[in-house]
């Protein structure tokens, strides 16, 4: 029941993660003083890579002919997932240029060309990928929950997973406390989401079309902010732990990404759970 | 030909037999899952006590049948990505096998459930209006197959004028969200578009 359409649930949240991490890495490269350091937040473009092309091959298999994929892309003049598709195109090229770059050791003028262009098609892409489901014959999706929620796991993720890389490094005291202002704007955005999120069913007089009861729904959406919320302040914690000297907790940032990105998996689940149509 | 066909389903003479759910099903071979036509079983009411102690009711219940209304404002062809699903010059929305991706982003957007998704091919399919009978003079097999002739099938002008353009009545949609070809002759206890005083009773079925 929770996996249902599994495969949009990891291609959205995986490619927001990727856009997250890009974003999250440029963030701190502002703030990396030494070579070791930048080295370390470049490679984390290359995994981003990896991600998105992860997320893009997930994504196939949503479809029942994967082979006709060429076609996506012919109705960008009056079809949001077309343009989904384009965008989502043209951010993999940008970011397989980034990678490429980011994978010689010694840093190039053009990979931040690389990685602006990254930023920007990404966060199109996000905002794209929340107006697919933008649709009013859904009543539960016809809101800016999707957009919110989107966004919010581009800055949870992206900052959280930086905070996990940085952990055992001397940057941890640095790139921690920068990096929770970010993640607190994500837990914000996602829970602005999630009261717009709680599923309707008015007018969808076809029960075929609802998967999970409605207060079914709103109970997995609590526990995914309260794993989000649990996520978010084992984060913090460790890090005010860290500026105040009392000792690194290395695997706390670990836990705290992986409470985060558990939360992100059941919301976005509950998310398409919550697709019920106007109609029948 | 017609330049733009719609069907004219009577309520008021429907029995709820399904039998050309069966018909379509059986005369494109499609699996039990792929309903092209569905007809909805729409309940409901209650007994209430009134004031002297007498319970009395008001339930009701009728039918609703609907496939592909090849809409003037079709929602699937401009949320199709791949131009799958067009128009033809008949004006019958169709979908092209060769281009379809599958990804079923077009039922998602119809409120009608028209394109089916068919997973032995991997593809969305849906009520063509029989076009290769209509090209032959043949009735839709649904209009031919329904034995208390409560559908029909014409220019959607003429069907308007010979039955009046009545409203459309609940389990329907608003139909100004896709302006479906689709003329109605509610039944006596109809219920308003978007009424929530009934259900449908047989989902497992549509």
């Amino acid at each position: 029941m929770l996996l249902h359409e599994w495969t949009l649930v990891f291609f959205t949240v995986l490619v927001q993660a990727a856009v997250g991490i890009v974003l999250g890495g440029e963030y701190l490269l502002r703030r990396a003083d030494n070579c070791a350091e930048r080295k370390s937040i470049r490679r984390q473009s290359c995994i981003a890579f990896a991600l998105f092309a992860v997320a893009g091959v997930i994504s196939l298999g949503h479809t029942g002919s994967p082979f006709n994929s060429f076609y996506t892309i012919l109705n960008i003049g009056s079809s949001w997932l077309s343009r989904e598709i384009a965008v989502l195109g043209l951010t993999g090229f940008a970011f397989l240029w980034l990678a490429f770059m980011r994978w010689k050791a010694e840093e190039q003028a053009s990979e931040r060309i690389a990685a602006l262009l990254v930023i920007v098609f990404g966060c199109v892409l996000i905002a794209v990928m929340s107006r697919v489901y933008r649709l009013s014959v859904v009543p539960a999706w016809d809101s800016w929950a999707g957009f919110l929620t989107f966004f919010g796991s581009v800055f949870l993720l992206g900052s959280l997973w930086h905070g996990m890389m940085s952990a055992k490094g001397d940057e941890a005291k640095k790139f921690g406390s920068a990096l929770v202002v970010p993640a607190f704007v994500g837990l914000v955005l996602a829970s602005a989401g999630v009261p717009l999120a709680v599923p309707t069913t008015a007018g969808c007089v076809n029960p075929s079309t609802v998967f999970i009861p409605a207060s079914c729904i709103a109970s997995y959406l609590s526990l995914r902010m309260v794993l989000t919320v649990l996520g978010m302040s084992t984060f913090t914690l460790s890090v005010i732990r860290t500026v105040q000297g009392s000792g690194r907790w290395a695997c706390v940032p670990t836990l705290a990404f992986a409470l985060a990105l558990a939360g992100e998996l059941l919301g976005r689940s509950m998310f398409y759970a919550s697709y019920a149509r106007l109609g029948m | 030909m017609y330049t733009q066909p719609a069907f004219y389903f009577d309520a008021t003479a429907c029995s709820g037999c399904k039998t050309y759910m069966v018909a379509c099903l059986d005369g494109y071979d499609m699996p039990a899952s792929v309903l092209w036509r569905r007809v909805s079983e729409y309940t409901g009411g209650e007994w209430a006590q009134q004031d002297d102690g007498i319970y009395t009711q008001n339930v009701f219940a009728y039918y609703m049948s609907v496939s592909c209304n090849h809409c003037l404002n079709p929602v699937c062809v401009q949320a199709c990505p791949t131009t799958a699903m067009n128009k033809n010059k008949h004006d019958i929305v169709s979908v092209d096998q060769n281009k379809c991706v599958g990804c079923r982003y077009c039922e998602m957007n119809c409120p009608y459930s028209a394109p089916q998704y068919n997973s032995d091919l991997g593809k969305m399919t849906k009520c063509n209006f029989c076009y290769e009978r209509q090209i032959k003079g043949l009735a839709p097999l649904c209009v031919e197959a329904c034995p208390l002739r409560a559908l029909k099938f014409g220019e959607y002008e003429d069907l308007k004028k010979q039955y009046g353009d009545k409203a459309h009545t609940a389990p329907l949609p608003d139909p100004t969200i896709a302006k479906p070809c689709l003329v109605l002759n509610p039944a006596r206890s109809a219920k308003p578009v978007s009424s929530s005083a009934g259900m449908v009773s047989n989902p497992e079925e549509i």
